[in-house]
């Protein structure tokens, strides 16, 4: 059986964070394992790992997470949704450009996770997601790419932080984030018979004597 | 009321709709914007007050709730909405997206804990309705509402739709209305009905006569005091009954309410504190009416003057502006950080602005964002390269409503001496004009295209002294020193540049525009170019050091904390 064909993904706010990124990966040696690198400008990655510029193209999802976090009036900066939002995006930015992995993991503790990634893979064969709860991974997230449903699960996730909903979450944890995202992807998936086309006056009738009540 | 365990399903339910049925939530949002509009409307307009208390786990999830709009929709009531949210972090946060919507204070925005004190200060024979969920109203429903509305019937004791979703009835049987467990099954039903009806069919439309109103409620107490109080309104004293309305005075027709509030669903033991809407955090006064109302008739109504002094900014007021290229991003995001608002892309702003905007320079859609504050006469902050120590990541200056310090205050010399400005005696025996013209974008720009000629032709008209023109140097090329280029100028002219100061510390006097910041050294009139004026240079450097901040600064708040503490430092 061939190796998975994994990306790790150590995602990053600032420059300095990038060098922790990139040293935390440097000490990663997982086979067929492809190392990308979130900065935020220009950053030399010594041929560690690949650089992906989160500012590129200038999306506006960051500035407004920031934004809601702001909103917020959260005290603390950053505050812990914003960070899992900001990671999670950069993770989607990343899928939505590099194909042909088989798991993504988005890697924010490097400690120990080489020594227990054998555990971890197959822990995560059988599921779409696996987290510190699950497996003690550490902060890390890790996704079964192989998993159908894995895409519309990581757009909900990152969807849940960008319509501010994570902030109805109290209290709030990521593992609970990332929950409620697999759960709406099962409930969506038990409506995939509907579509526009069975739209129709379902209730036609409904209003005729209320709407005669009112003029009289 | 809605807890995690519904997080999913609304979240589930938004995607099912904008896949199955768009139309419905099509429907929902122009029934809420309609809504909005009748709210914004001046007019009064009669019907039989109704409560409307959604709970929600964000603003998105309104155009979920069908029922909340059929009820809106309907004919005859005077719907009070009330959104409740889980969290007071999720009501911040649906109140911020909705002022900028500018219907902030039109509905009740809070915590869902704190639903239940707000409905008991309704008359217990108030009309209520409450949704825990999104619902659609049945036949039923909307029937038994159109019985309470014609007054066919009175109200009953509280009921609720399938699953107990929803509460209709007597604001007084709301305590002992409890939520039913929502089961899937109950929630695939509602999401079924909602996927397949035909939006045209759900609501009664508002133009169906409607029978006058039988009741009224008591107005006893309604009068309402209200004063200026830190960018809103402080108001002791409003009680129960009738509505308090705030109108932004602007002449005929154009009088939008921006304040509407249901007197029986404001808190009596504490005042109300309103965030106005950008129109109104301008930076010259602006005439307000406050009024109560009971039944379209006007009991109470005060007009003054409304005004946000410039030391009182409050960061949910501002937004700050990033841009699609350039350098200054770093510094706007650390703005931002430091102040605690909003952070956009300028070129994603829409062109009527709903915040006090911050930006960097003048490229990449700063410029129109600059001008259209000018336009609805609103406060605005400029960053740019500071005076003294500038470049990327270290020092920049911030300045409101002006590209430059502006009139000098009185600054302690504690920040310039931080700054080793090198500050030489003013030399009074040179022969030369220097002339160092803005560059062509500058010139176009600032509405002076042709400002070089036109210079260089009065000075010949005004002078026999020599004059050379220094070009701003290009990145990378070699140019004479400006020390070098200045030891033998009687002055310098320029429009509103940089060069500016550093010719004035360098000891030469200069003739700029108005704008510049080194005006308050120089003087703006040619036609006194044989007669420098050679000033105290302290309180101007001085009052520059204070308009120039680290990034450091910036990225913390200290920043902007200095900067409102200097807009209530006395002018020099």
């Amino acid at each position: 059986m061939s190796e998975p064909r994994v990306l790790l993904c150590a995602p990053a706010l600032t420059a300095d964070e990038s060098a922790s990124g990139l040293e935390m990966l440097r000490a990663l040696s997982l086979p067929s394992a492809t190392k990308v690198l979130v900065t935020t400008g220009k950053f030399d990655t010594e041929k560690e790992a690949q650089a992906f510029n989160i500012e590129a193209g200038y999306p506006g999802e960051t500035a407004h997470l920031q934004t809601l976090s702001r909103w917020a009036e959260v005290t603390e900066w950053p505050d812990a949704r914003f960070r899992d939002g900001y990671d999670l995006f950069c993770l989607q930015r990343i899928l939505s450009q590099r194909e042909g992995f088989d798991i993504a993991v988005l890697l924010r503790d490097g400690f120990d996770f080489e020594s227990r990634w054998s555990n971890l893979s197959d822990d995560l064969n059988g599921r779409m997601f696996l987290t510190r709860e699950m497996s003690e991974g550490g902060g890390n997230l890790l996704i079964n790419l192989a998993d159908s449903r894995a895409n519309r699960f990581l757009n909900r996730a990152v969807h849940f932080y960008l319509t501010g909903r994570a902030y109805a979450l109290e209290p709030y944890d990521f593992d609970g984030a990332l929950t409620i995202a697999a759960e709406t992807v099962e409930l969506e998936a038990g409506f995939d018979d509907l579509g526009p086309d069975m739209v129709g006056p379902a209730d036609d009738s409904a209003l005729a004597d209320v709407e005669q009540a009112v003029s009289e | 009321m809605m807890q995690d365990g519904t997080l999913a399903t609304s979240f589930a339910a938004q995607h099912v709709l904008a896949k199955s049925n768009p139309a419905i939530l099509d429907w929902s949002g122009q029934a809420w914007e309609d809504w909005l509009r009748l709210q914004r409307n001046d007019e009064a307009f009669g019907g039989r007050p109704f409560a409307a208390v959604a709970f929600l786990d964000c603003l998105q999830d309104l155009r979920l709730n069908v029922g909340l709009m059929q009820l809106l929709a309907m004919p005859g009531l005077a719907c009070s909405v009330v959104l409740a949210f889980p969290t007071a972090a999720a009501a911040k946060i649906a109140r911020a997206h909705a002022r900028r919507e500018e219907w902030h204070e039109l509905v009740r925005m809070l915590v869902s804990s704190d639903v239940p004190r707000l409905i008991d200060h309704l008359p217990a024979d108030a009309l209520l309705a409450a949704f825990s969920m999104p619902v659609m109203l049945d036949r039923q429903s909307l029937g038994r509402v159109t019985a309470l509305v014609t007054g066919a019937s009175e109200p009953s004791s509280g009921a609720s739709t399938d699953g107990g979703d929803m509460f209709l009835g007597r604001a007084g049987d709301f305590a002992a209305w409890r939520e039913g467990e929502r089961s899937s099954e109950a929630f695939a039903t509602t999401l079924r009905a909602m996927s397949v009806q035909d939006p045209k069919r759900i609501a009664i439309d508002r133009s169906t006569t409607v029978p006058p109103e039988t009741s009224e409620p008591s107005l006893n107490g309604l009068n309402p005091v209200i004063q200026e109080f830190e960018g809103g309104l402080d108001m002791p004293g409003l009680r129960n009954g009738g509505e308090l309305i705030v109108t932004a005075v602007r002449g005929a027709g154009e009088s939008p309410v921006v304040v509407r509030h249901r007197g029986d669903l404001l808190d009596p033991d504490q005042s109300l504190r309103v965030r106005m809407p950008a129109a109104l955090l301008t930076a010259v006064p602006q005439v307000i009416r406050a009024e109560s109302r009971r039944s379209g008739e006007r009991t109470v109504s005060q007009e003054f003057c409304f005004h946000v002094p410039p030391a009182r900014l409050k960061p949910w007021m501002i937004s700050a502006f990033l841009n699609r290229g350039g350098g200054g991003n770093p510094v706007v995001r650390a703005f931002a950080n430091g102040v605690g608002c909003r952070l956009a892309y300028a070129e994603d702003e829409p062109e009527e602005l709903q915040d006090i905007p911050v930006v960097w320079g003048v490229l990449r859609q700063s410029d129109r964002i600059l001008a259209q504050a000018k336009r609805q006469g609103l406060y605005f902050f400029y960053i740019d390269h500071a005076y003294f120590n500038r470049g990327h990541g270290k020092t920049y200056r911030i300045t409101r409503n002006a590209y430059e310090a502006g009139p000098v205050r009185e600054c302690s010399g504690d920040r310039l001496s931080e700054l080793d400005v090198d500050v030489r005696p003013w030399r009074k025996a040179g022969r030369e004009i220097i002339v160092c013209p803005p560059t062509d974008y500058f010139m176009q720009a600032h509405g002076c295209p042709d400002w070089l000629d036109e210079t260089l032709s009065g000075l010949r008209r005004l002078t026999d002294r020599p004059i050379t023109v220094r070009m701003k140097p290009q990145p990378g090329e070699q140019a004479v020193p400006l020390p070098e280029a200045l030891k033998k100028a009687h002055a310098l002219v320029t429009h509103s540049s940089n060069v500016a100061i550093e010719a004035a510390c360098l000891g030469t006097p200069v003739f700029v525009d108005g704008a510049s910041a080194a005006a308050p050294v120089g003087l703006t009139d040619l036609s006194q170019i044989e007669s420098p004026a050679y000033p105290d240079r302290d309180p101007w450097l001085a009052h520059l050091a204070y308009n120039q901040f680290s990034f450091e600064e910036i990225g913390d708040g200290r920043a902007w904390t200095m900067l409102l503490d200097l807009e209530e430092r006395p002018y020099v």
